[in-house]
């Protein structure tokens, strides 16, 4: 046998096991139905927020626990937990990126990826044209 | 739409524009001298095509930092109509923040890299001799592409790069604000630079990551001169070793630095936290190493010729590769760096293809003719064992890419997959590698080149061997590690370690000189040593501090990290006592004073005081920046999560009134507090109650718990001449105010009033984490990178060396 072929097993076996490895964290995006039907099995979910229903955070009782009503984006609408702070400006944020898995009827979130207006945002302008129009 | 715009200044904006045409123009003009000087076939035509090259490449470089200085003045002066600077500056930027704007936005990274290029290809033009017109032209068309980025023109409609001397009113032509001429009295201020940015990493950490990015383009230029040329001599292979320690060295830096800026600056509580940003970086560094030693092993054996050529254009493509993930916008999703798409994206896939593709071509057209070896490397040779490591370095950088590239694939295949747990996901397979590694790096060197015997191999590695297993055995001890993979990582961590140093005395005698590549293994084993102890032993002593028992619903696994301090109320965390003592504003930030204080039997053995910092920024929310306490074998690192607003009137505070009647021993309970009747006190004493004859008093002893704080409270109701008194006892900082109103002597009842207000909240929320051994982590990253300096020295040296032999010879 040479040593090339001894080396190319070599390779191969290891590209195996790195790929049984990997496999275990990889996952998909879902909406709160399809996590639903598969219980504690990790998802991204995108929606947004509800805005209408409240949102719990009180730091002075626990400063680890933030709940919300977040909707999908087939319109679905779940109770998101979330043991940490509240990110700040929360409300502002345009679509939000969960990371967790449903418990019941509830999504227990481990990470949330805010995607706020970019600061590109024409209306900047359009706001301070407002505030110098009663000026002058 | 012809308006007569009020105060702009516009000629600077046109001389910039023009310095980007020259740029442009020049590159290309370069580009084009150098490539017919390469392929002349006189001396005297090889000249002055060189001598056009030459003046293309100089009319390039000054036009690049024309168009730096013109950029740099226009955001010193606050030149708000132009857009970059509205976009990414504002008025009260420090002078020192300034350059920094450079790298927010892209048109000024592009400009960043192609100054560094300029500077890089300045050196090439000095050094390289009878290279200087192939590696140049392959330099120029890159400069060619960078300037296309800035140009900012229509070409049929399609918009080709984006010029940083566009005007605000421009970028926005259908705001209506632009109608009016004097439309630049309204904008008061820039946009400012991201808040993330201004640290003072961020002004060393992004040029020096430009820099490595940049320098990749000299091994593969080398690469491309070399299959064009046919020339694969010692020369060629001296020159290019010594670009790819450099840029192996300065990369490694960058990259390392990036990780540095996360631990100091950013609030995510660690220092790699497998972003694709980062991955980004770190992958063509990976495959630049790889070629590194494989043009080692081609320098010694003339072999893994061919390995060298794939991984030092590969480094370079994935520079590329990794531009456009991170510039594109396609990453959204996944990653917290936030970079904006500014539809240049088929643009950046163009370059790609533009520089792969060719490389690619040339490289299988000359494959047959590559000079190489027929026979094997021998099983127990240097250069087999060294080839082997630069594969695992290759599968390293095809995994990682593999995982970053999820959104793409997504995006091209239609296919649904992410990575939920990102750190984990990535230590789970990277930690085998990095354990291979270690132990190659440690191995290895005791071989000999060309050679097919061990010979006494297994004897002088026994003294490392038995050194690390002792030194694993007592460090596992001492950081209490536990986990199997860790006792092997940190096993063969410290045997890289150990085995290296051995190396350098045994072995090379404690030659400095030559002992580079000993120091950079030493250094990256140093690293894993230091990423496992501090990461994998770090400790949140923040957390399960309160002992609140929140009911069934929470389970132990739920991380509970951050914790609320009051002001001025103390909390015991791990072996500190922690307070936090109130604010100060400083600029943007507002630094919050937490004091820590170490105890040993009641007496205070050490005191000190953090103040991590926050930006409460109206576009991007809290930006936190961590402030850390070093000592030798540790530190103490502290965050702020999350902090009231400040900006709230007192009148606008709730007030609940409660009454409760209540018998000793009964309790009631308030939004926030529940309240115990302990007793009563017949015989009531208080500053404000002087006692006098015939009075009937009574205080009630109520017990105020919130589950964290315990205090009692002691109002008094007293009859003084059949006049009803109360004496109310106030608790300032928690908004109590309580009275005791009535007692029924008959039932024993009392009645309290208790007014609730909300407190102006003093509070931060912070998270501490104490990373253990962090420091072995950042030696590490010195020694290796200087291992890299070291090494190119030497080289450099040999290259004179040669040089001047040749002179005599001639």
């Amino acid at each position: 046998m040479k040593k090339s072929h001894i080396l190319a097993l070599f390779v191969i076996g290891m590209a195996i096991s790195v790929i049984v490895a990997m496999s275990s964290g990889y996952s998909s995006y879902a909406t709160f139905n399809q996590a639903t039907l598969q219980q504690g099995k990790e998802f991204r979910v995108i929606g947004n927020l509800n805005e209408t229903k409240d949102m719990n955070y009180d730091p002075i009782v626990d400063p680890n626990l933030f709940s919300f009503q977040m909707i999908d984006k087939d319109g679905e609408e779940r109770k998101v937990v979330f043991n940490g702070t509240k990110p700040r400006d929360f409300e502002r944020s345009e679509d939000i990126v969960l990371t967790g898995k449903m418990d019941g009827d509830v999504f227990e979130a481990s990470n949330i990826l805010l995607k706020c207006p970019s600061k590109y945002v024409e209306d900047q302008i359009e706001i301070r044209e407002y505030s110098a129009n009663k000026t002058s | 739409m012809d308006i007569n715009y009020l105060n702009e200044l516009l000629i600077p904006g046109q001389l910039g524009h023009l310095f980007t045409i020259t740029a442009f123009v020049g590159a290309l003009f370069a580009a084009i001298s150098y490539f017919f000087s390469a392929n002349a076939k006189t001396e005297a035509l090889q000249k002055s095509w060189r001598r056009l090259g030459r003046i293309g490449f100089v009319t390039n470089a000054i036009s690049i930092l024309g168009i730096i200085i013109i950029l740099f003045a226009l955001i010193f002066y606050h030149r708000f109509e132009y857009h970059y600077v509205w976009a990414h500056s504002s008025l009260e930027l420090p002078f020192r923040y300034m350059l920094s704007c450079f790298w927010e936005g892209q048109e000024g990274s592009f400009l960043l890299w192609a100054f560094w290029h300029a500077v890089l290809g300045f050196f090439v033009v000095k050094t390289a001799k009878k290279y200087e017109a192939p590696v140049m032209a392959v330099l120029c068309i890159t400069q060619f592409y960078l300037g296309s980025m800035l140009i900012g023109i229509y070409f049929f409609n399609y918009k080709v790069g984006s010029s940083p001397f566009i005007l605000l009113r421009d970028f926005m032509q259908n705001a209506p604000i632009f109608q009016r001429a004097d439309y630049l009295s309204f904008i008061e201020d820039g946009n400012g630079l991201n808040p993330l940015l201004q640290n003072y990493w961020m002004t060393i950490h992004p040029p020096t990551l430009f820099l490595g990015f940049a320098s990749t383009l000299l091994p593969f230029a080398y690469v491309i001169a070399g299959l064009w040329k046919m020339d694969f001599s010692k020369k060629w292979a001296l020159h290019t070793l010594n670009w790819t320690l450099f840029s192996g060295g300065i990369l490694g830096l960058g990259v390392l630095m990036g990780a540095a800026w996360a631990y100091e600056a950013l609030s995510f509580g660690g220092f790699w936290a497998w972003d694709p940003v980062e991955n980004a970086s770190l992958v063509p560094w990976l495959t630049l190493v790889a070629g590194l030693h494989t043009l080692v092993i081609y320098r010694h054996t003339d072999y893994s010729l061919k390995a060298t050529l794939i991984f030092l254009i590969l480094t370079f493509i994935l520079i590329l590769y990794s531009t456009f993930l991170t510039r594109s916008g396609i990453l959204g999703d996944t990653s917290v760096h936030a970079f904006t798409d500014l539809g240049m994206s088929g643009q950046l896939l163009v370059y790609i293809g533009f520089f792969a593709i060719p490389a690619l071509i040339l490289f299988l057209f000359r494959y047959n003719k590559l000079p190489g070896k027929s026979k094997e490397e021998n099983l127990y040779s240097r250069e087999f064992w060294m080839f082997v490591g630069a594969l695992l370095l290759a599968a390293i950088a095809f995994f990682i890419t593999l995982d970053t590239s999820w959104p793409v694939i997504n995006k091209l295949f239609g296919t649904n997959v992410t990575i939920t747990d990102p750190i984990n996901h990535y230590n789970r397979y990277t930690i085998w590698f990095a354990i291979l590694l270690m132990i190659g790096s440690g191995m290895v060197q005791y071989l000999r080149y060309k050679k097919d015997k061990l010979g006494d191999w297994s004897k002088r590695l026994i003294l490392s061997v038995g050194l690390s297993v002792v030194a694993t055995v007592f460090m596992a001890f001492v950081s209490d590690i536990k986990s199997v993979a860790y006792v092997v990582l940190l096993a063969a961590g410290l045997f890289g370690v150990i085995a290296n140093l051995t190396y350098i005395i045994n072995v090379l005698k404690g030659k400095i000189k030559v002992s580079g590549a000993s120091v950079s293994h030493i250094g990256f084993a140093l690293i894993i040593v230091g990423i496992l102890l501090s990461a994998g032993k770090r400790e949140v002593i923040s957390e399960n501090s309160l002992n609140i028992d929140y009911g069934e619903a929470f389970e132990e696994k739920d991380r509970r990290e951050n914790v609320l301090l009051q002001k001025n109320m103390p909390i015991k965390m791990g072996d500190y006592r922690i307070t936090y003592l109130g604010d100060s504003v400083s600029g943007p930030n507002v630094y919050y004073k937490v004091n820590y204080k170490r105890y040993k039997e009641d007496i205070v053995v050490e005191e000190f005081m953090l103040l991590p910092n926050a930006q409460l920024n109206e576009k991007m929310g809290l930006v936190a920046s961590p402030d850390t306490k070093h000592y030798l074998s540790k530190d103490v690192y502290t965050h702020v999560s999350q902090v009231p607003k400040r900006d709230i009137d007192p009148s606008e505070l709730a007030v609940d009134f409660h009454k409760f009647n209540l018998a000793k021993g009964d309790s009631a309970a308030t939004k926030r507090w529940s309240i115990v009747l302990d007793d009563f006190n017949p015989k009531p004493q208080n500053l404000s109650y002087i006692p006098a004859e015939g009075d009937i008093a009574v205080a009630g002893l109520l017990e105020f718990n919130n589950g964290r704080t315990i205090f009692t409270a002691e109002p008094i109701y007293y009859i003084r001449e059949n006049q009803v008194y109360n004496i109310i006892d106030y608790v300032q900082e928690l908004g109590l105010t309580i009275k005791f109103a009535n007692i029924n002597p008959a039932t024993g009842e009392a009645s309290f009033e208790i007014e609730e207000k909300e407190t102006l909240p003093e509070y931060i929320i912070m998270k501490a984490i104490v990373f253990p051994f962090i420091n072995i982590l950042w030696l590490g990253c010195i020694t290796m990178v200087i291992g890299f300096f070291m090494a190119m020295i030497k080289r450099v040296a040999e290259l004179k060396r040669i040089r001047k032999k040749d002179i005599t010879v001639k």
